[in-house]
């Protein structure tokens, strides 16, 4: 072992060549890159949970154009008359008395479609609520380990609007339908809407 | 000595080392810890990015072709079949020989694979829709079949319509372009809008069907020889989809050439039967389509389950039949007024169950369930069934 002197003395020598981090800067540098590996992880987890709400897009893609789906059917087959395709209070009847109307307005539990067939209608809430068969435990369906997941994270509004021309004119033969699925992500909780927008007219 | 030995000592000491390979450990861990995190969360996104696009493509294809049930096939989307043998669809083959066909519908209770169309009063029917209740395979381990559906549309691509068909014999069609575009021409700017009969990208193929309108006729041939220069094509009997059958046989091609006039004129347009099952023969369930006497091509992978039910309406006492999940049978499993309604009286698909499913690399995913799934479930509406069903106002 060098003496304390002797050591001083060479450490000094030393100096001009010694290129290597002090521990206390690697401490400090090993601090932050892991600050920064933590946020990076918290990225991760953005991006997983952006795939989730992709799909629960999706989804509330394929809700809204049941309900619309539904109209169209309804006016084709002419089981509601013109007057019926409207919001439940709705004063907009072409020939019958106001009000007129059979759907329902607001957001609505995504219920089944009832006796009529047409979802967003009165008869609904009896016939319950929608639900995804899931294959349970086994990824096998139809077998005793299946459940069924009610779509209670998702809420339903249809909206149908009279529609005017350039002069203000009520265009009487043709409406808007607004179709609105609202649900909430898994993840971060927050609430995202989809948004059908199309028309609905009184002619096939 | 001691001098030069102090000289070269350069190295940490034994406690600095000690706490920098600690410290250096720790770190290795978590690094190795997130890096196998990350590579699992990429399998895990990668598998439902491929999921997502297999929904898009099985949702989107499924539910356009189902929206297009019955277009171009006239009033009522129901056109009689020859009858001797039950015509049957699901089916290719070459050679037009039924005994070198391929059957592809295949499920538990008809391992033949070739469906039936279905029949009424003793005559078989191609509806605009036809539902297939239970025509599905099983999947290993599940307690019930899958459905399977078909869907027929009049090609509005391909031009056959400007076309005069004549029949030249019992068996062959020559189809002419007239000197002026005909009122049945659908082509936009006329004759000139037609493509050739013999077209290699669209044009007549053995497999193909078509349906003629002859007067007030309407009947369906299977091409068994593409046309030639010509426009000479060929409907010869035993075809694989048993659909050209002789000329004693009612509703058949053969039976509208008359004699003595020895031919017969009007018009046609290429027919499109087609069907989506799952095919559970690969390791990965997928979702086929198959074209009239074609062999089928996948849509997409792993859908695992399938099952429609479908509304009807009653014209005659204005009543919804709801949830249908055979209509037309005997059996229909609906609820409300459905006695004596048939599948060309549908008018809307309720697509119940369409199931994603991809499963994970085993236990190390520690996610108890061990797969993904996606499910798709919407309606779609019958628009071109129930336009002609019903045309009020």
């Amino acid at each position: 072992m060098a003496t304390p002197i002797i050591r001083s003395e060479k450490r000094r020598g030393r100096k001009a060549t010694e290129q290597g981090f002090s521990l206390l800067e690697v401490v400090i540098s090993m601090a932050v890159l892991t600050v920064g590996m933590v946020s990076l992880l918290g990225v991760f987890g953005l991006a997983m949970a952006s795939t989730q709400n992709s799909q629960q897009n999706m989804i509330a893609k394929q809700l809204a154009n049941e309900q619309y789906e539904s109209v169209v059917t309804a006016r084709n087959t002419s089981q509601m008359n013109w007057d019926q395709i409207n919001n439940v209070g709705s004063t907009f009847c072409s020939s019958g008395a106001s009000p007129c109307g059979i759907f329902l307005t607001g957001y609505q539990p995504m219920y089944n479609a009832g006796a009529d067939g047409i979802f967003g209608t009165a008869d609904d809430a009896a016939s319950g609520e929608e639900t995804l068969q899931d294959p349970g435990p086994d990824g096998i369906f139809n077998t005793a380990d299946d459940t069924y997941i009610p779509l209670t994270n998702y809420k339903r509004q249809i909206a149908i609007s009279p529609l005017y021309d350039g002069s203000g004119n009520l265009i009487p033969g043709l409406r808007t339908v607004t179709i609105t699925i609202q649900y909430q992500t898994t993840q971060q909780k927050t609430l995202q809407t989809y948004i059908v927008n199309s028309f609905i007219s009184e002619f096939q | 000595m001691r001098d030069r030995l102090a000289e070269r000592e350069s190295g940490f000491s034994l406690l600095e080392m000690t706490v920098s390979l600690a410290l250096g450990g720790v770190v290795l861990a978590g690094a190795v810890q997130m890096y196998v995190q990350g590579v699992q969360a990429t399998w895990i996104t990668t598998q439902r990015a491929e999921l997502q696009q297999d929904f898009r493509a099985a949702s989107n294809i499924i539910t356009k072709d189902l929206g297009l049930a019955g277009a171009g096939l006239g009033n009522g989307a129901a056109i009689a079949l020859p009858s001797n043998v039950t015509p049957v669809y699901g089916c290719s083959g070459t050679g037009g020989s039924q005994t070198t066909a391929t059957c592809y519908i295949i499920s538990t209770a008809n391992p033949t694979g070739a469906v039936a169309y279905p029949t009424q009063a003793g005559a078989a029917y191609v509806y605009g829709l036809l539902p297939g209740y239970n025509d599905g395979p099983t999947l290993t381990g599940s307690s019930g079949p899958t459905d399977a559906i078909t869907t027929v549309y009049t090609d509005s691509n391909f031009y056959l319509d400007c076309y005069t068909a004549e029949m030249t014999s019992t068996t062959t069609v020559t189809f002419t372009l007239p000197g002026a575009t005909s009122a049945n021409c659908t082509a936009p700017g006329g004759n000139a809008g037609a493509q050739a009969v013999g077209n290699s990208a669209n044009g007549l193929t053995p497999g193909d069907l078509v349906l003629f309108t002859f007067g007030l006729n309407n009947v369906v041939g299977e091409v068994t020889t593409a046309p030639t220069g010509t426009g000479l094509t060929s409907f010869v009997a035993n075809d694989v989809l048993k659909m050209n059958q002789g000329a004693a046989v009612a509703n058949s091609l053969a039976s509208m050439y008359v004699a003595p006039s020895n031919s017969v004129t009007g018009y046609a347009t290429r027919l499109f039967v087609i069907t989506y099952y799952i095919d559970n023969s690969t390791s990965t369930p997928r979702l086929m389509q198959q074209v009239d006497g074609h062999t089928p091509v996948p849509v997409a992978e792993n859908v695992v389950y399938m099952k429609f039910t479908y509304d009807l309406f009653n014209d005659a006492t204005n009543l919804p039949a709801v949830g249908c999940t055979n209509p037309g049978a005997a059996s229909d499993g609906c609820s409300g007024a459905s006695a004596g309604l048939l599948p060309n009286q549908i008018t809307k698909i309720n697509i119940q169950n369409m199931a994603m499913n991809s499963t994970l690399l085993g236990s190390q995913f520690g996610q108890g369930n061990g797969y993904q799934r996606m499910d798709l479930q919407t309606a779609v509406c019958a628009r071109n069934l129930t336009y002609v069903n019903n045309y009020p106002n």
